[in-house]
């Protein structure tokens, strides 16, 4: 790697490594496994960074790759995740809790950390990452109709899940309609 | 969210804002960032060697070239072995061998390792190289920061025994004197060493064949002295042959020295298990301590629980202050299943930094199971405190229950297990 190449692509993932690592956090839902992701992203980054053409946004470029890694853990390690998500419920739900009070805040990230992977990644991307539509669906390689559609299904599948979150007054109810 | 307006939407929009995740902390940042500075400076090395990756039709075209000028050359060296007579041959190899300095028994003895019947070359090493090249490798191994008793170990290592050279004699001398120099100008050193390195790279191939040379002879000076030279070359050969060396009386604990100041995490980890001297577990386990980086932490950790090396980690864990605590207490937070092992390797740690720790996770909800299981089984007057007053406390009481229990299960899993395996070992 040329020596400007090497320090555009360093100032690029120093600048969004928080934010990544966030985002695979939010993804993965486990704090463990987002590192582990973003290394792998990382080790991503530094193979592809001649491939990559000035004019797409670093960050969209980075976010891709995140997701791409995200989704291959997905396949190949699809039984390891579900015996996370099986572990993860029992930590929560074991006796240990049960003396304490499940905290909403928790109850939602589990929850979103619980919509199919494709929703999870829009939703994630849209809310945390405050990302538009267009940015999106570069990411994803989805087209923003698509976008729009899977976006408005993970709302509604977190509406169902928290609905006893989600108490509207009556009257707002039949002004709406 | 502009696009969605109805009142569950507001309300939706709220609930998702206030979710909070498993703290990705300050720590796991600063992990990330250290991560990501020796994978790109692994990355411009590698290319350095090797240039760009290429493309599988220029890997073909390159093979293809190499085969034919091999075979060129077979042809042309075979043509000018058919054309000569056989005694000029072995006149004119004489020579050559006593240029380099080669005994009759390291002609006879010339086995698979050093394959080569062309002399080498002494390696062309100014003393700037060679000081560089070790403040670079000693960074890039240990820390950002390089430490005096690395210098000096590896110069002592090298300046007591080598004296087979006066080349490296005196390039010894010079790093031994300019320690204090070389560790006080830090950052000249960075900024002369990349350069250096990659000299040293280069001419590691010829140095290493040299040292290997004189380790092949019988002289016990030259072997030792060849084998610390191969502690500052350390390519990967190298600590092959090193590791085999570790099992051999007289030469395993030089052996083991090299390897732990310049071997691969992997390398110090496989070799605590295999070395058969406590002093060499002891020097091995030490070097895993003062490595930085995830790995090593947590590879020490697994050995405060391995019954073979478990008093000695003990002991060793016990009687200094440099401990990772914050790695280790971040496996004790994790949602991994080894969160529990490494809760049991820590519980025995009487640290005031580890106890302190266990005690601020037994106090998070989400994280407090494992961390009270080690304070459970903690024998720490601390941990015990806090375990008595858990005990008595509303919040906490249930989670050392759920503790206690929780070991409880783990030690009978555990005897069950010896006791099978005594049986099958009967």
């Amino acid at each position: 790697m040329r020596e400007g190449a090497r320090e555009q692509l360093d100032r690029v993932m120093r600048q969004n490594l928080p934010n990544l690592l966030g985002f695979a956090v939010r993804l993965t839902g486990c704090p463990d496994q987002g590192e582990d992701l973003v290394q792998e992203t990382m080790l991503r980054a530094i193979r592809n960074w001649s491939r990559f053409r000035g004019d797409a946004n670093p960050r969209t470029w980075l976010f891709s790759i995140a997701v791409n890694v995200f989704r291959d853990r997905l396949k190949s390690r699809a039984n390891q995740q579900r015996q996370l998500d099986r572990e993860l419920m029992t930590h929560v739900d074991g006796p240990e809790q049960q003396s304490m009070a499940i905290e909403l805040k928790e109850a939602i990230s589990r929850q979103v950390s619980r919509l199919p992977p494709r929703q999870r990644e829009v939703l994630v991307l849209k809310t945390y990452e405050e990302m538009s539509v267009a940015e999106i669906g570069k990411v994803l390689g989805m087209k923003p109709a698509n976008v729009y559609t899977t976006l408005h299904h993970a709302r509604n599948t977190l509406k169902e899940k928290l609905k006893s979150f989600l108490e509207v007054p009556p009257e707002t109810k039949s002004g709406r309609s | 969210m502009n696009e969605h307006d109805t009142p569950q939407d507001q309300q939706l929009d709220q609930l998702l804002e206030s979710a909070t995740w498993p703290d990705a902390d300050e720590g796991r940042l600063r992990r990330l960032e250290s991560r990501w500075e020796s994978l790109l400076d692994e990355s411009s090395l590698k290319s350095t060697r090797s240039g760009r990756r290429a493309a599988p039709w220029r890997h073909r075209s390159v093979v293809w070239l190499a085969a034919a000028a091999s075979l060129l050359i077979a042809c042309s060296l075979w043509i000018i072995a058919v054309s000569k007579p056989a005694p000029e041959t072995a006149e004119s190899s004489q020579p050559a061998n006593k240029s380099i300095h080669k005994t009759p028994e390291e002609t006879r003895d010339s086995s698979g390792h050093l394959a080569t019947t062309e002399p080498v070359k002494e390696p062309e090493l100014t003393k700037h190289d060679y000081l560089a090249a070790l403040a670079y490798a000693s960074r890039k191994r240990r820390d950002e920061q390089p430490r005096t008793n690395t210098f000096r170990s590896v110069a002592e290592l090298i300046a007591t025994k080598i004296g087979s050279s006066p080349w490296l004699a005196s390039a010894t001398q010079v790093l031994v004197h300019n320690l204090d120099e070389l560790v006080s100008d830090q950052g000249r050193t960075r900024q002369i060493s990349r350069r250096q390195w990659n000299r040293y790279r280069k001419l590691r191939r010829d140095w290493e064949q040299w040292a290997w040379r004189y380790a092949d002879s019988k002289t016990s000076r030259h072997q030792l002295g060849s084998m610390r030279f191969a502690i500052a070359i350390s390519t990967q050969t190298s600590l092959q042959r090193l590791n085999e060396m570790a099992s051999i009386d007289g030469l395993s604990h030089d052996a083991v020295m090299a390897i732990s100041w310049l071997g691969q995490d992997r390398h110090v980890d496989q070799l605590i298990q295999q070395v058969p001297s406590q002093r060499s577990k002891r020097t091995l386990l030490l070097a895993l301590l003062d490595r930085p980086g995830r790995q090593p932490a947590l590879m020490f950790l697994q050995h405060l629980r391995n019954p073979n090396t478990s008093v000695l980690a003990n002991n060793i864990a016990n009687s200094t202050d440099q401990l990772p605590t914050e790695i280790w207490l971040g496996s004790i937070a994790s949602h991994d299943r080894s969160r529990w092992d490494s809760a049991l390797a820590v519980a025995n740690i009487c640290d005031q930094r580890v106890t302190q720790g266990l005690i601020r996770l037994a106090m998070d909800p989400t994280t407090s199971s494992s961390a009270m299981m080690a304070l459970v089984k903690s024998r720490c007057a601390d941990a015990r405190k806090f375990v008595a007053y858990a005990e008595n406390n509303q919040q906490l009481s249930a989670t050392v229950m759920v503790a206690r229990h929780r070991l409880q299960q783990i030690e009978n899993e555990t005897t069950r297990f010896q006791k099978r395996d005594k049986v099958r070992g009967m």
